[in-house]
């Protein structure tokens, strides 16, 4: 009892419970995706690259799209990915679509079901879009399928169908048919795998939709040029739809995220004050 | 374990020929076949895993007595058999696996996930310190790249984007370049290893 009577202010204020800050956080992200509120939106040369970068693709071209996507990182790569395929599709492009992972087999119907929402009509399967279910192998399962698509996935389609039987396959048989791609990536920074497997042997134009955290092994590859773009995290979701003029979720989240960032700021300038202010009396935090 | 060691050296040397000299066209589809094996086995290795991890929890139930957890083995065999049976009767497109898979797995992943929030706040507070010059550095750098996807930020502080953008295109991507290679030669000696049989631990 005496130990802690003792105790200064900044002492107290460093052992405050991290439940309390918690809470904090919760109530901010609440209050403001309950109410938002409207500030300034600059975008990012990230965010326009992108956009100019799915913008500049011919119409009518026939794209690989390869979604990794996962029920956490969703939130995040949804948006962009969804009018990704609404701006090809407005622009007559053939989508061929496929898997890196399991888990994002039952997202990429989601998607698909969106952007068509958001098209206002109905793309034609085996003609508009094809999905060539999941690719397992990791690195080596990309180079193989990117190398001979129908020998690898044994000439079918995710539902079974013959891939000579569909339009949009006629022609496509590896990653050089490809022009241009994209892949989304649910934070396991293998985005370089796409680089090493797609671009550079194929030479195919990659566009990335990926969480935040996977930027620093994408700039690399953005300052050679080896990427044309990145939809990068929350944030690329959200210029993506204030680009598109189509403001939904992520332009909301990103919001909310903002004033979590400013309370996460209060926090660390905080801690460091009484950090330094305990410090003289020989705390060791 | 002559044998298997000799055919991971083909194998890899084979490999790297066909890779960095495209012109040997005839190695071409005999790679492309090894490859295609490569995507079979990581499809099996899922059912291995999945049975190995079943056969796990099934002995921890069994020897219950020498752990106090064994509760949850039962409750992930449980959810384990739900969830392949109805992807197994009905199929991936089947309405009971979408149920369990929107309705319980996304919103259980997206809440695990989004429990990071918590921490991180938490340890922005306790543990990001100016304590020395690395930590420093770290924290302002840290700062800066985070305040540049904030538009709360950005927008009346745009110089933010900037400085960001230089933290990233500068001393971070030097960095990155040099851990790539670092890796990228540390892969090589290890495939070297492994095609002189140095390294016989590769095969288990």
């Amino acid at each position: 009892m005496t130990e802690r009577s003792e105790k200064s202010f900044a002492e107290k204020a460093l052992d405050l419970d991290h439940r309390i800050l918690a809470s904090i956080v919760f109530i901010i992200l609440s209050i403001m995706v309950l109410v938002p509120i409207s500030i300034p939106f600059p975008v990012s040369s990230y965010g326009q690259q992108y956009y100019d970068f799915v913008d500049s693709i011919p119409p009518g071209e026939t794209v690989g799209f390869m979604i990794g996507d996962s029920p956490a990182t969703r939130p995040q790569l949804e948006p962009s990915s969804v009018l990704t395929l609404k701006m090809l599709w407005d622009k007559d492009c053939k989508v061929v679509i496929w898997s890196d992972w399991a888990v994002a087999i039952p997202i990429v119907d989601d998607y698909i079901a969106l952007a068509e929402k958001k098209l206002g009509r109905t793309m034609e399967y085996g003609v508009d879009y094809v999905n060539l279910g999941y690719v397992a192998g990791e690195e080596t399962g990309q180079a193989a399928f990117l190398k001979n698509i129908r020998e690898v996935v044994a000439g079918v389609d995710k539902y079974g169908k013959n891939l000579d039987d569909l339009p949009i396959m006629q022609g496509v048989n590896s990653g050089s048919d490809f022009k241009y791609g994209f892949f989304n990536v649910a934070c396991e920074c293998t985005e370089p795998m796409y680089v090493r497997q797609w671009q550079m042997p194929y030479g195919t134009k990659l566009g990335s939709i990926n969480c935040a955290m996977d930027l620093p092994s994408i700039t690399l590859y953005l300052a050679t040029g080896q990427l044309a773009g990145t939809a990068n995290g929350l944030l690329g979701s959200a210029e993506m739809e204030y680009l598109t003029g189509q403001l939904g979720l992520a332009f909301g989240q990103t919001m909310a995220v903002s004033f979590g960032g400013l309370y996460f700021t209060i926090l660390v300038v905080l801690g460091n004050i009484f950090f330094f202010m305990t410090r003289g009396k020989g705390r060791r935090d | 374990m002559t044998i298997p060691l000799f055919i991971v050296s083909v194998l890899t040397v084979w490999m790297t020929v066909e890779y960095f000299f495209p012109f040997l066209a005839p190695l071409e589809p005999a790679s492309h076949t090894v490859q295609t094996f490569a995507t079979i086995l990581a499809s099996a290795a899922w059912g291995l895993g999945t049975a190995v991890l079943c056969i796990a929890h099934v002995r921890r139930i069994y020897t219950q007595s020498k752990d106090p957890f064994w509760g949850y083995s039962v409750f992930f065999l449980a959810t384990f058999f739900i969830m392949f049976l109805s992807g197994l009767i009905q199929g991936t497109q089947g309405s009971i696996f979408l149920w369990l898979y929107n309705y319980i797995q996304a919103p259980g992943d997206q809440a695990l996930y989004s429990t990071t929030a918590f921490y991180v706040t938490t340890a922005g507070y306790r543990v990001f310190r100016f304590r020395n010059l690395d930590a420093t550095v770290l924290l302002i750098s840290g700062m800066f790249v985070m305040w540049s996807v904030l538009p709360l930020f950005t927008g009346p502080f745009p110089v933010l984007v900037t400085i960001a953008k230089w933290i990233n295109n500068v001393p971070s991507v030097a960095a990155y370049r040099g851990f790539v290679m670092g890796v990228a030669l540390g892969i090589i000696g290890l495939a070297l290893r492994v095609i002189l049989h140095k390294h016989r631990e590769v095969l288990a």
